[in-house]
């Protein structure tokens, strides 16, 4: 057991990649326990938290991994061969029940962002209010819930593997919502029943080849019903939002930046209409201010303590081929021996946009490069690929897990929209190998 | 406010250390004193008995009233504690292992934060007492006439 600690304590030190620190009292202790309680009041105030310290290695020298579409590019994610910040991430709650029927939330995680600013690392912040005991009245910064695992993919001490699958949960750009949630719930014979209602907005800001897009969002609202019965769980979620904002590299296409842009030649009458016509089909499908995107979930887990399955299915539609859908699913089943489970997942998406290749001859126009350059954009953010991940967990503790996970990627040309690679890259068919340790707490 | 990733992993290690170091299980009662375990309600409320499976659903949330419609206030006995163990596993088979992750998806996702921990089974049977809506459970040792057995799990 010794040994053990050891090997554990290096695999930590492992990750302190770059930190100053030259002296840690391991035997200092502090305690973060529930309060417990002697009295009749009930009302508390309670510290918690969970954290990840993970380590990932790639075969793969231009392409590189992350877990979602909000992580830098710009800094060690961007390594050739391994990192310590893909899945690397701590969070903290306080809560606080002033009575039965009413609790005040908040929750911060830190994790690899473009920015790490405290408006990105406030996970949430609410209050939860049940006025009776099949009515729950949320208000504040919320989970979005319009999947399984949307509001747990931070939680890897939760679930078996190390992080939600990518082709699923990568490219959801909303992780909380600012707004307001009414959840209604109901008792069958032996099943419970779940509606939630969720509507408000939400802003994140990520880089798209290395310039910030703000995805803030309008008329952003989810519902989801989900059924419980003994260990399975059904869930069916819709969800739709607008983008508020226009990014900056489209807004150069469309009105120019001291050359004609796509809406220039689109309302030049001396062109040929097929010019015309595709200036005006690559404007509306490069843009995302105003685009209105769509998800269509169905979701299934099982748990009885020796099996866990878990599959979720998935359409996302959008009004521009520029923003990333399709349709998506994976499917995922371990088994308990003891303290271990060892599990393999199976996920894919396929993009919901043909490959754009040009239409119209623009080599007679000084601004043809505009045709090329936008229609590399739509090709650039399409998401082809599928992913066999195996990998096992070790529960060595009541409060921490470790575990190891290989993946092994099968990115498809033209469908690279999930990692950052290079142009050249994601024109041919791709394969990478990931390897992964982490270590997951809770307290 | 730009944070280091670095900072994650220092106070990770911390954590980590805390609660490695630390003794994993402590309980107020000794092991060989846990025989039996009563789930225990309200002498006001007029349930008489639950069996496992609606016992079950109300401690891991997922039914947050009794039978009757009434709301339930669940009360918890100490999360690592051997009080706990043995009731889980004589309920529903889970291990606190299994536990600890299944609360941490509730607590951390907002689904529903835990419920209060009673410091001992004194605590446990005094607020279920107090409490109308109040539902927890203790070895049967600690059981009198003050609160109502539902459910004996041996």
């Amino acid at each position: 057991m010794k040994q053990l600690k050891y090997l554990i304590f290096a695999f930590i030190l492992l990750n302190l990649n770059g930190l100053n620190l030259i002296w840690i009292n391991l035997n200092a202790k502090f305690e973060i326990e529930p309060t417990r309680l002697y009295a009749d009041d009930l009302s508390e105030l309670k510290i918690s938290g969970y954290g990840t310290i993970s380590t990932s290695f790639d075969d793969r020298q231009f392409i590189k991994p992350a877990r979602d579409i909000g992580q830098s590019s710009s800094r060690g994610i961007y390594r050739t061969d391994w990192t310590t910040l893909m899945d690397s991430r701590l969070g903290l709650q306080a809560h606080y029940r002033a009575n039965q029927d009413l609790d005040f939330v908040v929750q911060g995680v830190l994790r690899d962002q473009a920015y790490v600013t405290f408006k990105n690392s406030l996970e949430s912040a609410y209050f939860a209010f049940r006025p009776d005991s099949w009515i729950e009245l949320r208000g504040g910064r919320i989970g979005y819930d319009a999947f399984l695992m949307s509001d747990t993919r931070n939680l890897g001490y939760a679930y078996s593997w190390v992080r939600p699958p990518i082709e699923f949960y990568g490219w959801i750009p909303i992780f909380h919502i600012d707004g307001a949630d009414t959840t209604f719930r109901l008792n069958g014979e032996d099943s419970q029943w779940r509606l939630r209602l969720q509507a408000g907005e939400q802003g994140l800001i990520f880089p798209i080849n290395s310039v910030d897009f703000d995805s803030s969002t309008t008329g952003l609202h989810a519902i989801t019903i989900s059924r419980q019965s003994g260990n399975i769980v059904l869930k069916a979620g819709y969800s739709k939002f607008s983008f508020k904002n226009e990014f900056e590299l489209f807004s150069n296409l469309h009105s120019g930046e001291g050359y004609r842009g796509l809406e220039q030649i689109m309302a030049d009458s001396t062109l040929p209409p097929e010019i015309i016509e595709e200036a005006r089909y690559l404007h509306d499908n490069v843009t995302f201010k105003g685009v209105n995107v769509t998800y269509i979930t169905f979701g299934a887990s099982y748990d009885d303590g020796d099996w866990i399955l878990q599959a979720e299915i998935a359409q996302s539609t959008s009004t521009a081929e520029v923003f990333s859908h399709g349709k998506m699913g994976y499917a995922a089943l371990g088994y308990r021996i003891r303290d271990f489970t060892p599990y393999f997942i199976y996920s894919a998406i396929r993009a919901g946009n043909d490959v754009r290749q040009p239409l119209a001859d623009w080599s007679a126009l000084e601004e043809s490069w505009l045709q090329s350059q936008s229609i590399g954009i739509i090709n650039t953010t399409r998401m082809d690929q599928e992913t066999l991940s195996l990998g096992v967990r070790w529960d060595f503790h009541l409060q921490a897990a470790l575990k190891f996970q290989l993946d092994n990627t099968h990115y498809h040309s033209n469908g690279h929209g999930l990692v950052f690679c290079s142009e050249d890259t994601l024109l041919n068919d791709n394969r990478m190998t990931l390897g992964t340790i982490s270590m997951e707490v809770m307290f | 406010m730009k944070i280091s990733i670095n900072f994650i992993h220092f106070i990770i290690l911390l954590v980590y250390s805390s609660i490695y170091f630390s003794p994993s299980i402590s309980f107020a009662e000794s092991k060989e004193d846990i025989k039996e375990i009563a789930v225990i309600v309200n002498l006001e409320n007029k349930i008489e008995s639950l069996n496992s499976k609606q016992v079950s659903d109300i401690f891991l949330s997922r039914r947050r009233t009794f039978p009757s419609g009434k709301a339930v206030m669940v009360l918890e006995q100490e999360r690592d504690g051997e009080i706990r163990e043995k009731f889980f596993s004589l309920l529903n088979g889970m291990n606190l292992k299994r536990l600890n992750a299944y609360w941490t998806r509730l607590q951390f996702s907002g689904e529903i934060q835990p419920p209060p921990v009673m410091g001992d089974s004194t605590a446990m049977k005094n607020a279920v007492k107090n409490n109308i809506n109040a539902i927890g459970y203790l070895p049967s040792q600690y059981v009198d006439e003050s609160v109502r057995v539902i459910l004996l799990l041996k």
